[in-house]
């Protein structure tokens, strides 16, 4: 994908292919790569924060992925896709969401239809919201015992520092004890702050802070866990220790993004269903089978989708 | 109008023993309309049930009995949502308003649906914990309006909307059973689809929430706020795509047009603006360490905009003086008129001038008084309209303007609604915002919670109703 085309809709109301610097948004194709959107926003200084892997489409970080290693700045997904083009069940093209960054208008869709798989359909087109490039970058590795490294998690978290770390995420491994990786882009200039505020709080709380010259590569995972901040480095470790390979935690947002060795059993699979949805989490992701529907839901999935196929 | 069987009082009286029911008409008076004031429509009684356990107890008798019914918060809405469109019942849910937990480790709330915004605020500071939804009826308008509405507010151009902060919700349904969508966790729980996300923003159409779980995160350390004025609308735009862009990202760009400027300026209010200018108000936060350097980028850039009037403070009293004439003007609406609208929608912020040229003439035309401000970053604009309904004709001339300019949002790419939602008052407009298939796919929504519509009619659809 070179450039923004035009397209032809059933609902004449979907969106074309757009971008809109002003509203730093734009519609694009859910096969375009990250690397692609990514280049065509640079043109405005802009780019798409939750891009993991530049080769993978928006459709495949989407199916892998709710949270992305920005997400900690940025948000989930949801908060980040305002619209689709959206192929029904029958096959008609309809809009989904709008294409300016805020909506109250009627039920909300899109945050219900982004992660469903193909149960209803499936997006054909995207609407990206798209952020203002940071010309400068910082990045850097904490390392020392998990109980001061989870001290020191806590106190960024609680700092206003928070809101300007694109990236925090324990990283748990074979090969190492776990450690914590910290990047973000931030205003020129101020990444000597950054550094000087990372190497202070190391130094309080007895860890050791070391900078790095390039973002660490995160790619799409086997399957994420969404569960609290305070379950999530336990449930982590376990996993590795069940699976082998690593994770990766976005330690802000209590999502575990796994890349095991072998894949995850039936049974290991039930047991981590019922420790994460137990706190209102769940798993997710392409080596995840969707969850059976339950006995209540399944009334209401039949009703719409009726009601859908219908049209 | 659809009126509750005889026997229904009775019946009601059976299910609630400790909370209470309003039946006089002095005490229904203040349910009949909400913050649009103008549009009243007759209740039947109003029920405010003690508990969540008695809540569920009414709704099971409700279900068996022929009585509309639509749950209330504070009543502050602003789209014609908690009320009685087709008569019948209100719920009125003031007695759930626990906080019942904070937890700083996982940084979630855990409060009932009918806590008052500002108190949870007031709650959580101690604790250094921010809950950034902001929507100004704050002093009174509760989390049960909030999450129905998915509210905004002036910080949400950077910290989001009241559902980028929903973990988890509990809601009872209309077949009397309860029901929870994600918890502290934030994900979908034991269910195979993301119901919550239905839920957020559904106007009390699906269901009755009565708990929530909160994200919470760290309370910004250290505030400044700019005040810039503008000559014209061609520079305060270039100032709002400025800002929005801009590397610091402002937590609120605000605009407000002459005429709201003029209408504090003329009031008691009054802070010593310059009249047919447009203001900017913006505002960054962050560490000391790193917000400090970027005041300076951010005045000049509001001047390098065309503002030669640039005022900036970090100090609580200052900035608040900065904010009063922007605070004051939704308050000034009822003072200085007998009824008013306050409209909602987004629009591409490229399109700022020609929306606003399009209100001023229409209004003009119609000899109606428009004030305009914007929560600008988001495109989120609010046009008040300032009538008097005892003066013949002009209720109907707001209401076309507000249908005209509605098609207009919509044919320039925006939407209908930004922050207050749809409720009655915009319901006739999703069917050509919409289309045919878009409504469709939308009305399948609610039918399998609230098949006949029981629950809040008319509101959202015109077709919704309780047959
Ligand atoms: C002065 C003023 C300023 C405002 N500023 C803003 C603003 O900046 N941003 C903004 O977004 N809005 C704003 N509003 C609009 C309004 O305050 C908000 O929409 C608020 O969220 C409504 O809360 P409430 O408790 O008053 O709800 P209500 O007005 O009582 O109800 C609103 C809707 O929510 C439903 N509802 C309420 N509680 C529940 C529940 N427990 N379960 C299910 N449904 C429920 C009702 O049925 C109704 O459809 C403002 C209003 C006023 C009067």
């Amino acid at each position: 994908m070179t450039s923004l085309t035009s397209r032809r809709a059933t609902d004449p109301r979907c969106f074309n292919h757009f971008l809109d610097p002003v509203d730093m948004i734009g519609c694009f194709p859910a096969e375009a790569s990250m690397a692609e959107i990514n280049q065509l926003a640079a043109e405005h200084d802009l780019y798409f924060p939750l891009a993991c892997d530049p080769v993978r489409s928006v459709r495949e970080h989407v199916a892998s992925l709710e949270y992305a290693p920005e997400s900690t700045r940025f948000g989930p997904y949801v908060d980040n896709v305002p619209g689709m083009n959206w192929k029904l069940p029958g096959g008609q093209l309809v809009r989904i969401g709008e294409q300016v960054v805020k909506s109250t208008t009627g039920y909300d869709l899109l945050r219900f239809l982004l992660h469903s798989g193909e149960r209803y359909g499936s997006a054909q087109d995207y609407v990206l919201r798209l952020r203002p490039l940071s010309h400068e970058r910082y990045a850097g590795i904490f390392t020392g015992t998990p109980e001061c490294l989870q001290a020191l998690v806590e106190a960024i978290v609680c700092s206003s520092w928070s809101h300007w770390i694109n990236c925090l995420n324990w990283v748990v491994s074979a090969e190492d004890a776990p450690f914590l990786e910290c990047y973000g882009a931030c205003l020129t200039g101020e990444g000597g702050h950054f550094i000087d505020y990372f190497s202070g709080l190391a130094k309080e709380h007895h860890t050791s802070f070391e900078p790095i010259a390039e973002n660490p590569i995160c790619p799409l995972p086997a399957f994420t866990i969404k569960t609290t901040p305070s379950q999530a480095l336990t449930l982590a470790s376990q996993c590795k220790e069940a699976l082998g390979g690593h994770a990766r935690i976005l330690s802000a947002l209590g999502v575990v993004l796994m890349y095991p060795e072998i894949p995850i059993n039936d049974k290991q699979l039930r047991e981590l269903h019922s420790r994460t949805t137990m706190v209102g989490g769940h798993l997710f992701g392409t080596a995840i089978q969707p969850y059976e529907s339950s006995p209540k839901e399944t009334p209401w999935i039949e009703s719409i989708l009726n009601d859908w196929r219908q049209l | 109008m659809v009126s509750p069987t005889p026997s229904y009082k009775s019946t009601l009286q059976r299910a609630m023993s400790r909370g209470q029911l309003l039946t006089r008409p002095a005490q229904l008076v203040p349910y009949e309309a909400d913050g649009l004031g103008y549009k009243r429509y007759p209740v039947e009684l109003v029920a405010i049930p003690a508990d969540v356990e008695e809540l569920q107890s009414l709704l099971k008798v409700l279900k068996e009995t022929n009585a509309p019914f639509v749950i209330r918060g504070a009543g502050t809405s602003l789209s014609g949502g908690p009320v009685a469109a087709q008569g019948g019942i209100i719920i009125h849910l003031s007695k759930l308003r626990k906080i019942e937990e904070i937890n700083p480790r996982d940084r979630f709330a855990l409060v009932q649906s009918g806590v008052v915004l500002n108190e949870l605020e007031a709650a959580l500071e101690p604790h250094g914990l921010y809950y950034p939804p902001d929507p100004s009826s704050g002093l009174s308008c509760t989390l049960g309006g909030n999450v129905a509405t998915n509210a905004g507010g002036i910080h949400c151009f950077r910290y989001g909307v009241t559902g980028n902060y929903i973990l988890g919700l509990e809601a009872i349904l209309l077949d009397g059973s309860i029901v929870q969508f994600g918890g502290p966790a934030g994900g979908r729980g034991d269910w195979r689809e993301d119901w919550k996300r239905l839920f957020v923003g559904s106007e009390g159409t699906l269901g009755v929430f009565t708990r929530f779980w909160l994200r919470l995160i760290a309370r910004p350390e250290k505030v400044w706020t700019f005040r810039a004025m503008y000559p014209d609308i061609n520079s305060a735009s270039e100032a709002i795509r400025q800002l929005a862009r801009h590397p610091s990202y402002p937590a609120a760009i605000e605009f407000m047009d002459p005429r709201s400027i003029d209408m504090v300026e003329n009031s008691p209010m009054s802070v010593g603006l310059p009249r047919n200018a447009y203001m900017i108000l913006t505002e960054i936060d962050g560490p000391p360490e790193l917000v400090d350097a970027r005041v300076g980028p951010i005045a000049q850039l509001l001047r390098n905009c065309g503002s030669d009037d640039v005022s900036y403070s970090d100090q609580a009293n200052q900035r608040q003086a900065l904010w009063k004439a922007r605070k004051a003007q939704g308050g000034l609406l009822g003072q200085v008129s007998p009824d008013f609208v306050v409209q909602d929608a987004v629009i591409p912020k490229s399109r700022l001038n020609e929306i606003l040229n399009f209100i001023y003439e229409k209004a003009d035309a119609a000899g109606i008084a428009v004030t305009t401000i914007m929560h600008a970053g988001d495109g989120n604009l609010h046009p008040d309209f300032l009538f008097d309904q005892n003066k013949p004709g002009e209720l109907e001339k707001v209401e076309q303007i507000g249908k005209e300019l509605m098609k207009k949002v919509s044919e320039i790419g925006g939407t209908l609604s930004g922050e207050h939602g749809i409720g009655n008052d915009k319901a006739a407009y999703m069917a050509s915002h919409l289309g045919p298939l878009g409504q469709a796919i939308q009305m399948a929504i609610p039918r399998p919670f609230n098949t006949r519509s029981q629950l809040n009619p008319m509101k959202v659809f015109p077709e919704r109703r309780y047959a």
